[in-house]
């Protein structure tokens, strides 16, 4: 044995060293390879066992939760149901993910009721110690665990933690300064919006959707800022203002609208013309008019002419039934038939002689009349 | 090893050359797939860590999404289509509509969509914004449960003209473009349209996800209900090679921004803009990944700041072949796709105008994709005639072959050890370990298999004929539908060499 | 008819289903779930329910689809649909198709509560 040990280690010793780079290599690979599958078996035990405790937990955490949420709990079997799930979720090794399953159930249930239940469900997740693991989380973790932190927070309507959470509104990493952003407004409310503006990064459409979801509930308040907003240098701002004002009613700032309809952006062009038929503006249409002149844009000639369809009269229906006959473009000629039978006048549609429309302007015209479409 | 005398120097010199770009070639190779990895890993470890307290129900949620059509192009579909309509029709997204073709099927698959769905023609003025064969007539719902449900039926004219002719009928600012017998996940088109809503500095043309293998699954109405490793081994080697190229792969180029194929299997897109670049091309076999370059091309030729996405969830099942020859035909074709691609767009190779998928990605696909299996037969040839004629030093290179073996493993290794600490999607040990043992069988198998498949693609390629020279499609000619009212635009005229200068900003075209 | 109504609840996600059916069975309905269109449909096949509440994103067969099915098969049961869509369009497509009540996720226990009782006074009439 120790012979044929010696006798490999001198053969080694003896192959020129590209043989030995080579060599090491391979064995490396070979052990690391070994080593791989090793851990990723482990890996695999180690999900499944989260698996089964997720599962476990969540079986018997749930009819708690169930009653706390449905019943009416005095003081006293609300302490003892607290003491029940802090039974079941104690471990010494796996606390800390136990209380992540029981995290991530509480913001299920939250996420899906509201009323009484929503109130009970905050009530658990403060009692329980949630919201103090939240807050640890947000000023010491990572940037993914921060952000979650913030999220939950927000979620569970920690109002408390506003002042925590402001903090962040303008932290370095991007994910982490949306997340207050959005957690600002909806613990806040509208006040908690000034960030816009004077915000100069760009806000993705994301966001935007976000903070409109949240803004959607102050309901049809005024919101004074709108103005500022419209007038921002940041595109962004400026759309979102617009959804704002065009979700929530702001009439308030028209003239600043009649001007965002000429704005060089194509998306703000189109959203403001959008917003101005949202809002029922027909004092635009003069304007509207001049725009649809000016540009080459189809996007925005065709939202001018469902425009025209929301907010136009006769004189409107004349330009409409114009356009069918003389516009080249399908899009455009498609848009205008449309706004006429929105307004009701498929009189006009069905009225056109013989020979005045071209072949694909008759079969459009045909298309809107087929209400099955 | 070389021993330089008088007589066989030049030999020698020869064998020297060819040994040293052979050795540096594959050191190459590991080299960058190894880089590709850590790539890839980065990625989806941030992408799950976002994810992790996303919640899609604001978009799902909003009056502002953006609306989407899905395009689902079928021939030949009777079997599974009422039960893959289906199940598109119940994904999770606001405002979707879904557009099925019949291209000209020879079966029962629109009778049976007309008695299921209770559709009847509608009057619809079809704009051929861009040329397909004849559309007969288009369908729609007399239930309004199935309003958003459109049927397209269509003189068969292949899946680039169907989808050509999707695009045509849709209504959304976005497509999904899909193949009808994959089966989605319910979040795919939220997730999908995630990266088009977050992307704030540049415009995000497309997004593309990962597909997965569907063999073996457990499949109940549509939906993957039990995630298992195929059984057969050939299925199995199929698994292990999507993975590497899904998981590492291709989310690697997406965060590099180099993708140049969007599976056609699951790719969100852009609408405006594939109509402007003038939509799929019929005359080619990969008319995935034409209209990817094509795509890109046309963006950059007109100066848009542009994106491409990839979203590494898998949100995507497909069943792959089981039998050899069946896979056979199947990469014979992928190869003179790809081929046809690459040729097409020739003005790419390291074309600096381009940035990166001129300088990086482009070359790295030719090298790699399309000549890797090339040098390599040849490298093989070579090997074994040296070796019978003595010329070479054979222990070296077994040793050099054992490396490349063993780094092949590895490397498919830590492919399930990514995925395990990812998407976790394989959930038996028993199914893992079956895994990692066709891992140990591939390099010596289905490698040399693949080899010599695409070996054959390009000899069918080149010497056969098998191919759609000639009306490649090219960017930026056709200016979309103004002009062209009421009449089709006859298929892309050959033309000598693509025109550059920018007519006008695709957004307004 | 016993005087106890018999609720049937068709939701996918189990959590929601649990949760329903906990606080109607507190109620004192008699509570009955399926997780899809189809499972619904084969239950009020072989038993009368007063009421049905139902998701409409599902899989296979929609809340909307179930919706129209039960009406076309002249059932008597109100629906009320529960569900996280919440755009004017499905409202309307929901109204539309024959449903009786419209509520969105999130909502709250003690309103559907109400509602349920409200739409089976209506039903009795």
């Amino acid at each position: 044995m120790r012979r044929f040990f010696t006798e490999t280690y001198y053969f080694l010793v003896a192959l020129e060293p590209r043989y030995k780079i080579v060599l090491f290599l391979v064995i490396s690979l070979l052990i690391l390879a070994a080593v791989m599958v090793i851990i990723v078996l482990r890996e695999r035990s180690r999900k499944n066992s989260v698996e089964n405790r997720e599962r476990r937990i969540s079986r018997s955490v749930e009819p708690i939760i169930q009653e706390i949420v449905f019943s009416e709990y005095d003081g006293g079997e609300f302490k003892d149901a607290i003491k029940k799930i802090n039974r079941i979720v104690d471990s010494a090794l796996y606390r800390k993910s136990n209380m992540a399953i029981l995290n991530e159930l509480i913001l299920y249930y939250h996420r899906n009721l509201g009323g009484e239940a929503f109130n009970r469900l905050e009530m658990l997740y403060r009692e329980i110690g949630l919201k103090q693991i939240a807050l640890d989380n947000l000023r010491t973790g990572e940037w993914h665990i921060k952000a979650k932190a913030i999220n939950d927070l927000s979620t569970m309507r920690m109002g408390e933690s506003l002042f925590d959470i402001l903090q962040y509104t303008d932290y370095e990493n991007q994910n982490v300064r949306y997340e207050a952003q959005y957690a600002a407004v909806k613990l806040g409310g509208k006040k908690a919006m000034g960030f816009l503006d004077d915000l100069d990064t760009p806000m993705s459409e994301w966001q935007q959707i976000r903070l409109l979801d949240q803004s959607l509930k102050f309901e049809y308040e005024l919101i004074d800022r709108v103005g500022k907003w419209l007038r921002s240098e940041n595109n962004s701002v400026v759309v979102f203002g617009l959804m704002i004002m065009r979700h929530l009613n702001q009439y308030h700032e028209k003239g600043e609208l009649r001007k965002l309809l000429y704005h060089k952006d194509e998306k703000v062009q189109e959203k403001a013309i959008e917003t101005a038929r949202e809002l029922a503006y027909a004092e635009c249409l003069e304007n509207l008019y001049e725009v649809y002149e000016l540009t080459k844009k189809i996007r925005i000639k065709k939202q001018i002419l469902r425009a025209m369809g929301d907010l136009g009269g006769s004189k409107e229906v004349g330009f409409l039934r114009e356009t069918i006959a003389r516009e080249k473009e399908y899009d455009l000629v498609f848009e205008a038939a449309q706004s006429l039978k929105r307004m009701g006048r498929r009189d006009v549609l069905i009225s056109y002689k013989e020979q005045e429309l071209s072949e694909k302007g008759e079969s459009i015209v045909k298309h809107i009349l087929d209400d099955r479409i | 090893m070389i021993e330089f005398d008088n007589q066989n120097s030049l030999i020698d010199v020869l064998i020297y050359i060819f040994f040293f770009v052979t050795y540096g070639y594959t050191v190459f190779v590991m080299v960058s797939y190894l880089v590709l990895g850590i790539l890839s890993v980065v990625q989806a470890r941030k992408y799950l860590r976002r994810n992790s307290y996303t919640d899609y129900l604001n978009i799902l949620q909003s009056p502002e999404a953006p609306t989407v059509s899905i395009l689902a192009p079928a021939y030949n579909e009777e079997a599974s289509i009422i039960e893959n309509v289906r199940s598109l029709l119940s994904i999770r997204y606001p405002n979707f509509e879904v557009i099925v073709v019949n291209d000209g099927s020879r079966d029962r698959s629109l009778i049976k969509l007309i008695e299921e769905y209770q559709l009847e023609p509608v009057d619809f003025a079809v704009n051929y914004a861009l040329a397909t064969k004849n559309v007969k007539a288009v369908y729609k719902s007399k239930n309004p449960t199935y309003n958003n449900l459109v049927v397209v039926d269509k003189e068969n004219g292949g899946k680039s003209d169907a989808l050509n002719a999707a695009i045509n009928v849709s209504t959304g600012e976005y497509t999904l473009n899909i193949d009808v017998d994959c089966i989605l996940e319910e979040d795919c088109l939220l997730k999908l349209m995630k990266p088009f809503l977050e992307e704030t500095e540049k415009n995000m043309i497309a997004t593309g996800g990962v597909v997965r293998i569907a063999n073996n699954c457990k499949i109940e109405k549509g939906r993957i209900t039990e995630i298992n490793v195929p059984n057969k081994l050939l299925s199995q080697f199929q698994t292990l090679e999507y993975l590497r190229s899904f998981l590492l792969g291709r989310v690697a180029w997406g965060s590099l921004d180099g993708l140049l194929l969007i599976s056609g299997a699951l790719g969100v897109f852009q609408k405006e803009l594939v109509i402007a670049c003038g939509g799929y091309d019929d005359d080619t076999i990969g008319e995935d990944m034409e209209l990817t370059v094509r795509m890109r091309r046309y963006a950059r030729e007109k100066d848009i700041d542009y994106v491409v996405g990839f979203v590494p969830d898998p949100l995507c099942w497909t069943e792959v072949p089981e039998s050899w020859a069946v896979l056979r035909r199947q990469r014979n074709r992928w190869t003179r796709g790809a081929l046809e691609t690459l040729l097409a767009h020739k003005r790419l190779f390291l074309n600096p105008y381009y940035g990166k998928i001129g300088m990086i990605s482009y070359p790295y696909w030719l090298l790699f994709e399309w000549l890797a299996p090339l040098i390599e037969a040849f490298g093989i040839l070579l090997l074994v005639l040296f070796s019978l004629l003595g010329v070479i030093n054979i222990s070296f290179l077994y040793l050099f072959i054992a490396l490349i073996y063993g780094y092949t493993v590895s490397f498919t290794i830590a492919t399930l050890y990514i995925e395990e600490i990812t998407f976790f999607q394989y959930k038996k040990r028993r199914q893992l370990l079956r895994l990692v043992l066709a891992g140990l069988l591939e390099p010596l198998i289905f490698h040399p298999f693949l080899v010599y498949c695409s070996v054959t693609g390009n000899w069918d390629y080149f010497f056969e004929g098998k191919k759609a020279w000639g009306s490649m499609k090219r960017v930026g000619f056709k200016k979309p539908s103004s002009g062209n009212k009421g009449r089709k635009i006859t298929a892309s005229k050959p033309s000598p060499s693509p025109k550059n200068p920018v007519r006008s900003s695709p957004a307004g075209a | 008819m016993s005087d106890i109504a018999k609720i049937l609840i068709v939701d996918d996600e189990p959590l929601i289903r649990d949760a329903l059916a906990f606080k109607l069975t507190k109620d004192g309905y008699d509570v009955d779930t399926a997780e899809d269109g189809e499972k619904a449909i084969q239950k009020i096949e072989s038993e009368e329910y007063q009421i049905i509440i139902s998701d409409i994103m599902m899989p296979f067969i929609s809340g909307f689809e179930l919706v129209k099915i039960l009406k076309e098969r002249g059932t008597d049961a109100p629906v009320l649909m529960l569900t996280s869509l919440n755009s004017e369009t499905a409202v309307l497509k929901a109204f539309d198709l024959g449903a009786d009540d419209f509520m969105t996720k999130p909502f709250s226990p003690n309103e559907l509560s109400v509602r349920i009782k409200k739409l089976l006074k209506n039903a009795k009439k």
